[in-house]
């Protein structure tokens, strides 16, 4: 993940573990296989959650996402309520 | 015996010169990922120049396990990613191929790429062929980044 910025985290595990995650933030995700069992079709929310550093739930920015539009709103939740 | 070897010869000569003014590719290119990455997306323009609409069938490439069509959309906030088999470009059209939309990805590299780096596609449409040269990079800035999904 340092390949696109070194604040990235990525996470990943069994499919069972993520739905716990998921679940809860309800994020959705699809995956479609062909007949002879291929990925044809893969789906997933397209929102940005913006999680504090106490793991509150602060928004969820809905797509597209419009650089500049992003950082101004991430920049009003950090005002408005902190880190 | 002669005669009809130079009019073989013109004859392709006339199909590959019709290849080459049907149809063309512009601004190719593909996106840097990071050197573990299993797939990489190639974007381009594709011109139909003919008066017959274009199908694009497949593409080949060396290097990759294969090449597929993709098309991205985000439609009420789910963000979708579904193969294509063929992609019809109408006559005197342009067929943007660009992150969040139509894009070529290739899987499984049996060696990573970096920014600087070439790489040559054959694009296969229905009754003729194009190569094309595209140009490893990264994504231009306020373009959105592809994601990669790893589990192809």
């Amino acid at each position: 993940m340092q390949f696109y910025g070194g604040g990235i985290i990525g996470v990943t595990g069994p499919a069972e573990q993520l739905d716990v995650l998921t679940e809860q933030l309800h994020v959705e995700y699809e995956i479609g296989r062909a007949d002879d069992g291929s990925v044809d079709e893969v789906a997933h929310s397209a929102n940005i959650l913006v999680i504090d550093t106490k793991a509150r739930l602060r928004a969820s920015l809905l797509a597209p996402h419009d650089t500049d539009m992003v950082v101004k709103a991430i920049t009003q939740l950090v005002g408005y309520y902190g880190t | 015996m002669v005669r009809r070897f130079i009019m073989i010869l013109g004859w392709c000569f006339t199909i590959a010169c019709q290849a080459q003014d049907t149809v063309t590719v512009n601004d190719s290119w593909i996106q840097a990922a990071p050197p573990t990455a299993k797939v990489f997306a190639a974007y381009m323009e594709i011109v139909n120049h003919g008066d017959k609409p274009l199908t694009l069938t497949g593409i080949s490439v060396q290097g990759f396990e294969r090449a597929e069509i993709h098309h991205s959309t985000i439609i009420n906030n789910m963000a979708r990613m579904n193969k294509v088999d063929t992609l019809t470009i109408a006559p005197g059209t342009t067929q943007p191929f660009k992150p969040g939309g139509y894009h070529i990805m290739l899987i499984n590299p049996s060696h990573s790429l970096a920014p600087g780096d070439k790489l040559t596609l054959q694009l296969n449409f229905a009754g003729l062929q194009k190569s094309a040269v595209f140009m490893v990079k990264r994504a231009p800035s306020g373009q959105p980044q592809h994601h990669h999904h790893h589990h192809h």
